[in-house]
C-alpha cells in the first residue's frame, strides 16, 4: 500500500509538482484495480463490445477498513451476510444509535416500504411500524417511527432460553433464527411490540440472490421463529445506512456510531450529543431502565402539518 | 356412615386387614368405565390429528398472532402446573402435620399431581414453534431464562412426584402382583418390575417410612417453586397485568385452590364408582376438606383484592385500560363469572356443614376447577391485548384472540389425557393405599408386615 | 384441386416450404416479436464526477421513469468513453475507456488508473460520455459530462486548537491558478457520511484559501488519528472535488462498555450468583432424589 501511494506521488511530481500535499487516504487499495477497461486497452487492442467487466467494489471489513474485491465475490457477501457465529461479533469498536425526529415525519412510509422490500417482507409483518400517537385528549397527534430499539439491557435478550437472541458489542440486537425454538417469550418480554412471528412457512421470493441464512440479514425467513428488525448489519458492514434512513425522503432518521459522536441522516452528518441536547432529545419510556439505542426529537415545529389520512398506496385492511 | 372403630385385639386386626384387602383392589371397568374411556381416546384422538396439522402447517391453525402470541396453550399450562400443586398439599403438609383422616385420599392428590405435571410438560412443548429444536434447551440453555428455571423444576417437581407416588405404592403393587390372578401377562410383568422386590419385610417398610419423610420435606419447597416460576414467566416482563410483585403467592395460592378441588372431585368420582368406597372415602372427609377449600378460597380472595382492586384503586396509565377491560370491558362478563362462580359461591356454599356434604361440595369443587381454567385464561389473554403501542398497523385478525378449533381440540385432549391417566392407574393400581389406611386404623405395625399380603 | 395435391406429393422441397410458411405465418412467437422490439424502454443515464485524493472517478447512474418514480435498472452494460465515442487511440490515449455492469441500485463506478494522471498531464478538461448500446430491453443512450480539473491543497496547523487550511486551485495550460470567492466544506470523515466543522458557509478568499477550527472535543480513529477532508461541489462543471488526509489526534473514540456478566449476555457469561445460586439448589435437591432412588433400588436387598 505505502508502494503504491510513494509511486503515484513520485509521478504526480513529474507531471505537474502540485501534489505534495496529497495523502493517500483509505481508497489507496482502490488504485490497485481501478479503470481495469482502460488497461486492458492499453495491452491489447479489442473493439470496445461488451464483455465481462471487472467490477470492483469497495467494501468495509469489520474493523472498518476499505477493501476492494471483485464483484463475484461481492454478491455472495453482501446478499448473504456473516455465518451464524460470526454474526454475534458485534463491529469493533462501534456502538450504533439512531435518532428519529418527529419533528419531520409525515407518515410518508418509504422508510417501511423499502424495509419491507429489502427483508421480502410480506404485508401482514412490519418490522418497523409507524404509529399514530396523541398523549392526551388536548395533545396534538404525531407520527412515530419505531423500529427495534435495540436495548442496552434488552428484556427480550434476558429471557431468551436458547441464546438465540443476543446483543452484540456494537449495540445491535440480532436473532439466529436456526436456534429460535419459538417460544415466544421474547415477544412477551418485549415492551415495544417490536417482535413478530412466522406462524406458517414464510412464502420467499425465487429471486434472491443468496440463500444461505445469516443473522445478519435475517434471511431466508424460518417458520416457527421470531424476527425483528436488525438495523441492516449487512449494509452497516458495507458503510452503508440501514435502508429505512436512505429511503427517508424527509431527513427523519439519523443513523450512526455514538462512539464518534456523530451521527447522519444521509443527507447531513452532524454531531449525535449536540443534536440531543439541542432538539430535546428523549428515550421512549425510559423509565422502564431497558435503555434503547434509539432516541426521538420531539415533535415540536412540525415540518408538516398532522394529516390523519391513510398514506398513499396504503392497502386498507378490512 | 359407619363408625369406624379401632381393632380390640390381633384376630380382629387381621379381619380389618383383610375387608380392606378385598375392598381395596383395582377393579375392572365396568359399563360406564368403558365408555368414558371411549371418549377420552375419542378426544385425544381428535386432539392428535390437529396437533399432525399443527406440526405441518405451524402455528398458523391457532388463532394466535403477533399481539397475542401466547394464547389458551400457555393458560393450560399454568392451569396444570396449578393443579398439580394439590400432590404436595394433601400428601406432604397433612403428612407433616400427621393429620389423622389422610391416608384415603393421599394417592388419589399424588396421582393428579403426576398426570398434572406430565400434560404440563407436554402442552407447553406444543406451544413451541419449533418442537423439533427442544434438544436446544439443553444444548444452549441459559440460566438468565426463565423458561430454563421452569425447565428444571418441572422436571424436578415430576420426579419427586413420581418417588411420591411409588414409595407408599410399593406394598400395594406387589399385593397385586401376588394376589391378582386371571390377569394378562404384561399386567402381572408390569407389577413384578414397578414392585421393586418388595417382599413385605420389615426393613423394606423402615425404608418407605424413611423416604417418606425425606419426601414430605423436599417435596413443599420443588412444588411451591414450580408455581412461583410458572408465574415468574409473566411477571418477569413488563406487561400491564403481569407486572406484579403479588404473582408468585398469588399463583400458589391459586394452584392450592383449585387443587384442593380437583381432590374433592376426585374422592367423590372414585366412591361414587367403586362399591364399598364410603366406607374409606367417608362424609367426614369430604367435610375437612371443604374446610381446606374455603380456607385456601379465602386466601386466594384476599390475594385477588390485592392484585386486583388495589391497582384499580390508582388506574395507572396502562394498567388501567387493562383493568378498566376486565371490570366494564370486554372481558368483563369472563371476569366477574370467574371471581363469583369460581370463588365466592364456593366460599358461601362451603361455609355450611351442610354445603359440606358430598354432593354440594363435588359441584363447587367442580364450580372452581372450572372457574380455575378461566382465570388462567384472563391472566393470559387480556394483558397480550394490551401492549403498550397501540395495536396499529397490523392486520384486523392480530387486534383479537379467539382460539381455533384446532386449539381447543389440543387443549381439550391434554385434559383427557391427564383424566385417562389418572383413569388407568385407578383401573390397574390400588387409589386407596392399604397399609396407610390400617396404619391409620390402629392396625400394629406387626401385623401390617405379616398378614398384609396373605388371603382370607 | 386434386391435381395441385398430387403435384405437390411430387414436390418435396415445395412441401416443405410450404409448411414452413404455414408455420411461420401461425406461429404467435412471429406476431409477438414486432411489438416487443417497438416497445424498448427509455432510460436515463446520470452522470457524476468525483476527485478524490486525486484518484478521478465517474458514478453512473441508470434509470427509467415510470408514474413519476424513477426506478434503477440493474445489469445493464455501460461503455465510457473519454473525448468521444470511438476506439481506443493508442496516440492520443483518447478513446474507450471500459465498461460497467449496474448494480441492484442501477449505479456503477468508474476509477481511473493511477496512470490516467500521467497520461492526461497536460489536459484541463475532460469531457466522458456513458453510453447504452444494443440492450434488448432498452434503447440505445448516452450522457456526458464536461469537467475542469480541480484539486485542493490541505493543510493544518496545531496549536492548543487545529486549524485546518484547504487551498482551492484550478489547472489551466498557464499553471495552477487559485479560486477565489467559492463555496467549500471542511469536513470531518465519520462512520457515515462526513461531519463539517468550522464557520457556516465557508468562502474562498482572494488566494483561494478556506481556514477552520476542528472541535477540540471531537472523538478521532482508535490509532489516535482523525480525518480530515475539504470538499468543494459543482455538478455542473467540476464535479466533486475532495482531498482527506489522517492528521494525529488525541481524542479516542468511547470504548464501548462491556459488561461481561449481566442477565442479557450468553449462557456462559450468566452472573455468578446466579450460577452459584441455581447450581447449589440443583446439586442439593437433585442430591437427595438421587439417595431416594438409592433407597427405592436397596428395598429389593433387604431380606
Amino acid at each position: 500500500m505505502s508502494q503504491k501511494s510513494e509511486d503515484l506521488e513520485k509521478k504526480d511530481d513529474s507531471a505537474s509538482g502540485r501534489r505534495k500535499f496529497l495523502k493517500l487516504g483509505i481508497l489507496t487499495a482502490g488504485l490497485t484495480i481501478a479503470g481495469g477497461g482502460l488497461q486492458k486497452v492499453l495491452s491489447d487492442e479489442k473493439d470496445p463490445e461488451p464483455k465481462e467487466s471487472g467490477t470492483k467494489i469497495k467494501v468495509m471489513t469489520p474493523d472498518g477498513k476499505l477493501v476492494e474485491v471483485d464483484s463475484t465475490h461481492i454478491k455472495e457477501h453482501d446478499h448473504c451476510g456473516a455465518s451464524r457465529d460470526e454474526s454475534r461479533q458485534g463491529i469493533p469498536g462501534k456502538k450504533y444509535v439512531m435518532v428519529i425526529d418527529l419533528s419531520r415525519c409525515k407518515n410518508a412510509l418509504k422508510c417501511q416500504k423499502s424495509c419491507q422490500k429489502h427483508h421480502f417482507l410480506p404485508e401482514q409483518d412490519k418490522w418497523l411500524k409507524v404509529y399514530k400517537m396523541q398523549d392526551n385528549e388536548e395533545a396534538s397527534p404525531y407520527w412515530m417511527p419505531k423500529p427495534c430499539l435495540h436495548c442496552d439491557k434488552p428484556p427480550c435478550v434476558k429471557v431468551c432460553p436458547v441464546d438465540a437472541t443476543f446483543k452484540r458489542s456494537d449495540g445491535l440486537v440480532l436473532i439466529d433464527n436456526e436456534r429460535c425454538i419459538g417460544c415466544r417469550f421474547c415477544m412477551a418480554a418485549c415492551p415495544y411490540s417490536t417482535r413478530t412471528f412466522n406462524w406458517d412457512e414464510p412464502k420467499q421470493p425465487d429471486n434472491r440472490a443468496c440463500n444461505e441464512y445469516s443473522p445478519e440479514t435475517s434471511n431466508p425467513r424460518k417458520k416457527g421463529t421470531v424476527e425483528k428488525c436488525d438495523f441492516c448489519p449487512d449494509m452497516l458492514k458495507l458503510g452503508k445506512l440501514p435502508h429505512c434512513v436512505t429511503a427517508c425522503p424527509n431527513g427523519v432518521y439519523y443513523f450512526g456510531d455514538a462512539n464518534e459522536d456523530s451521527v447522519c441522516n444521509g443527507d447531513e452528518t452532524v454531531r449525535f450529543r449536540q443534536l440531543l441536547k439541542d432538539k430535546a432529545g428523549y428515550r421512549y419510556m425510559e423509565a422502564l431502565g431497558t435503555e434503547p439505542s434509539v432516541y426521538y426529537l420531539p415533535a415540536s415545529n412540525r415540518l408538516f402539518p398532522f394529516k390523519d389520512a391513510e398514506p398513499e398506496g396504503e392497502e386498507k385492511h378490512s | 356412615m359407619k363408625e369406624i372403630i379401632k381393632p380390640v385385639n390381633e384376630q380382629e386386626a387381621i379381619e380389618m386387614l383383610h375387608r380392606y384387602n378385598e375392598d381395596l383392589l383395582p377393579q375392572k371397568f365396568g359399563m360406564a368405565g368403558k365408555l368414558w374411556v371411549t371418549i377420552l381416546c375419542l378426544v385425544i384422538a381428535i386432539g392428535l390429528y390437529n396437533y399432525f396439522w399443527q406440526l405441518k402447517l405451524g402455528l398458523t391453525v391457532t388463532g394466535l398472532s403477533d399481539t397475542v402470541s401466547w394464547g389458551i396453550y400457555i393458560s393450560n399450562f399454568v392451569f396444570f402446573v396449578a393443579v398439580s400443586l394439590v400432590g404436595s398439599l394433601i400428601t406432604a403438609i397433612l403428612n407433616l402435620l400427621n393429620v389423622s383422616w389422610r391416608a384415603p385420599i393421599t394417592r388419589i392428590s399424588e396421582i393428579i399431581a403426576v398426570s398434572g405435571i406430565m400434560f404440563a410438560g407436554l402442552i407447553i412443548i406444543v406451544d413451541m414453534g419449533r418442537p423439533d429444536r427442544i434438544l436446544n434447551m439443553f444444548l444452549h440453555g441459559r440460566i438468565q431464562s426463565p423458561i430454563v428455571w421452569d425447565v428444571i423444576v418441572v422436571m424436578t417437581y415430576m420426579t419427586i412426584s413420581l418417588l411420591f407416588l411409588i414409595f407408599p405404592l410399593l406394598p400395594g403393587i406387589a399385593f397385586c402382583r401376588d394376589r391378582m390372578t386371571n390377569i394378562p401377562k404384561w399386567q402381572h410383568k408390569m407389577y413384578k418390575i414397578l414392585s421393586f422386590g418388595w417382599t413385605n419385610k420389615k426393613a423394606q417398610y423402615e425404608i418407605v417410612v424413611k423416604a417418606i419423610k425425606i419426601l414430605s420435606v423436599l417435596i413443599i419447597p420443588v412444588a411451591l417453586s414450580i408455581h412461583t416460576v410458572t408465574s415468574w414467566l409473566f411477571a418477569t416482563t413488563y406487561r400491564p397485568g403481569w407486572d406484579s410483585t403479588n404473582f408468585g403467592a398469588y399463583f400458589v395460592a391459586g394452584a392450592f385452590m383449585v387443587g384442593a378441588a380437583a381432590v374433592i372431585a376426585g374422592m367423590f368420582i372414585i366412591r361414587k364408582f367403586y362399591n364399598r368406597y364410603d366406607e374409606y372415602i367417608t362424609d367426614k372427609h369430604f367435610d375437612r376438606m371443604g374446610r381446606m377449600l374455603v380456607l385456601l378460597s379465602f386466601v386466594y380472595l384476599y390475594f385477588t383484592v390485592n392484585e386486583y382492586f388495589i391497582p384499580g384503586y390508582k388506574m395507572k396509565g396502562d394498567e388501567g385500560e387493562h383493568l378498566k377491560e376486565l371490570f366494564v370491558g370486554h372481558y368483563a362478563p369472563m371476569f366477574w363469572m370467574v371471581q363469583i362462580f369460581g370463588m365466592i359461591i364456593p366460599i358461601l356454599v362451603l361455609l355450611f356443614p351442610k354445603g359440606r356434604k358430598p354432593v354440594p361440595i363435588f359441584i363447587m369443587a367442580v364450580f372452581v376447577i372450572i372457574g380455575a381454567w378461566f382465570k388462567r385464561y384472563l391472566i393470559v389473554i387480556p394483558t397480550m391485548l394490551h401492549p403498550f403501542l397501540p395495536l396499529q398497523q397490523i392486520p384486523e385478525a392480530s387486534k383479537h384472540y379467539s382460539a381455533t378449533f384446532a386449539e381447543w381440540s389440543i387443549t381439550g385432549a391434554s385434559l383427557a389425557g391427564a383424566l385417562l391417566v389418572i383413569t388407568l392407574f385407578i383401573r390397574y393400581f390400588p387409589i386407596i393405599s392399604i397399609w396407610e389406611l390400617a396404619e391409620e386404623r390402629g392396625v400394629p405395625h406387626d401385623t401390617i408386615y405379616e398378614h398384609l399380603n396373605e388371603k382370607e | 384441386m386434386t391435381t395441385f395435391f398430387k403435384y405437390l406429393k411430387s414436390k418435396r422441397s415445395l412441401q416443405l416450404m410450404l409448411a414452413l410458411g404455414l408455420f411461420f405465418f401461425l406461429s404467435p412467437r412471429a406476431y409477438a416479436d414486432k411489438p416487443a422490439a417497438a416497445e424498448k424502454t427509455s432510460p436515463t443515464i446520470k452522470l457524476s464526477y468525483k476527485i478524490h485524493n486525486g484518484v478521478k472517478t465517474v458514478k453512473v447512474a441508470v434509470s427509467y421513469k415510470e408514474e413519476k418514480k424513477f426506478i434503477p435498472v440493474g445489469n445493464i452494460i455501460v461503455n465510457l468513453y473519454l473525448g468521444e465515442v470511438k476506439k481506443f487511440d493508442k496516440v492520443s490515449n483518447d478513446g474507450w475507456m471500459g465498461n460497467l455492469v449496474t448494480d441492484d441500485e442501477g449505479e456503477c463506478v468508474f476509477m481511473f488508473p493511477d496512470n490516467f494522471n500521467t497520461l492526461k498531464a497536460n489536459v484541463h478538461s475532460f469531457n466522458f460520455i456513458a453510453s447504452i448500446g444494443s440492450d434488448p430491453k432498452y434503447e440505445d443512450t448516452q450522457e456526458e459530462i464536461t469537467v475542469n480539473d480541480m484539486f485542493i491543497k490541505l493543510a493544518f496547523a496545531k496549536d492548543s486548537l487545529t486549524t485546518v487550511n484547504a487551498k482551492l486551485c484550478k489547472m489551466q495550460d498557464s499553471g495552477m491558478v487559485p479560486v477565489p470567492e467559492t463555496e467549500m466544506k471542511l469536513l470531518v470523515k465519520r462512520a457515515f457520511g462526513a461531519l463539517p466543522f468550522g464557520e457556516d458557509n465557508l468562502t474562498t478568499d482572494a488566494d483561494g484559501l478556506v481556514s477552520g477550527v476542528l472541535p477540540a472535543d471531537l472523538p478521532g480513529n482508535a490509532n489516535k488519528s482523525i480525518t480530515i477532508m475539504a470538499r468543494y461541489e459543482d455538478q455542473e462543471n467540476d464535479g466533486i472535488v475532495e482531498v482527506s488526509q489522517d492528521i494525529p489526534w488525541n481524542i479516542l473514540p468511547r470504548e464501548n462498555k462491556l459488561s461481561q456478566r449481566t442477565l442479557w449476555s450468553s449462557g456462559h457469561n450468566a452472573p455468578v450468583i446466579l450460577v452459584v445460586v441455581t447450581v447449589s439448589l440443583i446439586i442439593l435437591i437433585w442430591g437427595t432424589i438421587s439417595y431416594l432412588v438409592i433407597l427405592l433400588l436397596r428395598i429389593r436387598k433387604q431380606r
